[in-house]
């Protein structure tokens, strides 16, 4: 258990996230990984299946889970609709789980591990991590995944869209992107789910050739005078104010008429 | 610039800081950066903001910058200053160094018709992807990005 701990503190989401489900199997708790691209039942392969009778070695496992998971039943036979429930499991689980989770919390009590983590969001290449794989997929393979998505029924993508809403509600952000990864890639075409995907999309940097300037001076006489003109668009300079105005469009206009020789400061006070 | 002990770079560039609220009338301390928003002919300031989710463009700023009628997806945020709908849409920004190379970044940003406040660089969608630290006594800002193009 010492040694989950250090994970839990060193490593980071990702690695912990592998590192506790490696763990958790190797302690009983039996997972299974679907083939890629097949369905079990009515849900989408490549997602987590924690088995039934899941039980640990010298104990019961215990599984909770709050917020959306989308999950079905093996006996369900795929005529299931997608369920968004909560579930608390403990002892057996006595049905088979096939779904999306949001893992606030897995305690495995045969041992006094306890996780908590808010943002385990199972995805495929977090099955690809667990089950050990180093590589992407590739492209065939990738178009093979697209093709086996165009069978995941619309109220499935409707139901993983309103969990990614969801996360963002609750800035986990990056439970949101690790489950906008599961959304179809055909189904990126629809507005609203493309619109998502770029609000969720990382922010890319890269050094500019731009430089900053001093602002010793600018600051100086911020400090100094800047609440005389509280609520006022300001311009300064080396030598102080340049212009004020009470709207950034007449700042700007009397700036374009001053074209003073260095670019000023602007500040909104 | 700033380096880790493994002499793996930490930092990249190096900027002032106004470590103070101006417009405030008792100056709270805060810490202020010079950024250039692409698509705007000026120099502004903007408050660093790590407890902020997300980074905020002051309303006038994101008119000039045209993204205030944007498409992006609706957001709603609590602020100090009140609960605010808005949306997210993608701004490029320069954080201009002083010393060393300045960093641009293609942000994602809130933006609201009412939001009544200032531009804040929040942590996702902009900060995440950015190293940083303070040199309190000398009002120095250190940045450098992750996975430079």
């Amino acid at each position: 258990m010492k040694v989950l701990s250090e994970v839990f503190e060193q490593r980071g989401y990702d690695s912990l996230a592998a590192s506790m489900m490696r763990a958790a199997l190797q302690r009983g708790l039996r997972g299974q990984l679907a083939p890629a691209g097949t369905r079990e039942g009515s849900a989408v392969a490549e997602q987590l299946n924690l088995i039934g009778t899941a039980t640990m070695p010298s104990s019961r496992a215990q599984l909770r889970v709050s917020g959306s998971i989308a999950s079905r039943t093996a006996s369900q036979s795929g005529t299931a609709s997608p369920v968004l429930d909560s579930i608390v499991g403990s002892g057996h689980f006595a049905q088979r789980y096939v779904g999306e989770s949001v893992i606030n919390r897995m305690s495995l009590p045969s041992g006094s591990a306890m996780f908590e983590l808010a943002d385990l969001v199972t995805t495929s290449s977090f099955f690809e991590e667990i089950a050990g794989a180093t590589t992407r997929p590739t492209i065939a393979e990738d178009s093979r995944r697209v093709k086996s998505f165009s069978n995941v029924q619309k109220p499935e993508i409707v139901s993983r869209v309103t969990a990614i809403r969801d996360l963002m509600a609750r800035e986990q952000i990056s439970a949101a992107r690790r489950l906008m990864e599961t959304i179809p890639i055909d189904a990126l075409n629809e507005p609203s789910i493309r619109r998502l995907g770029r609000a969720l999309a990382p922010p890319t940097v890269r050094l500019s050739a731009r430089r900053g300037t001093d602002r010793t001076q600018a600051y100086e006489w911020l400090r100094q005078h800047g609440h005389e003109h509280r609520g006022q668009w300001v311009a300064v300079g080396d030598s102080g104010l340049i212009a004020s105005a009470s709207t950034l469009n007449d700042l700007r206009e009397q700036l374009r008429a001053l074209a003073p020789a260095k670019e000023p400061l602007i500040h909104k006070l | 610039m700033l380096n880790f002990s493994d002499g793996t770079v930490f930092a990249t560039g190096r900027a002032q800081y106004l470590d103070h609220d101006a417009g405030a009338a008792e100056g709270s301390a805060k810490v202020f950066v010079e950024i250039a928003p692409h698509g705007f002919d000026g120099l502004v300031l903007a408050q660093l903001d790590t407890g902020a989710p997300w980074s905020v463009l002051n309303t006038e700023i994101a008119n000039a910058l045209g993204i205030l009628a944007g498409d992006g997806e609706i957001k709603t945020i609590s602020t100090r200053l009140g609960t605010f709908t808005g949306r997210l849409e993608e701004a490029t920004i320069t954080i201009l160094a002083e010393g060393g190379a300045s960093l641009e970044v293609n942000a994602r940003v809130f933006v609201s018709l009412d939001w009544p406040g200032q531009t804040f660089l929040g942590y996702s969608g902009l900060l995440e992807r950015i190293r940083f630290g303070v040199d309190p006594q000398a009002s120095h800002f250190y940045f450098g990005g992750y996975a430079q193009e």
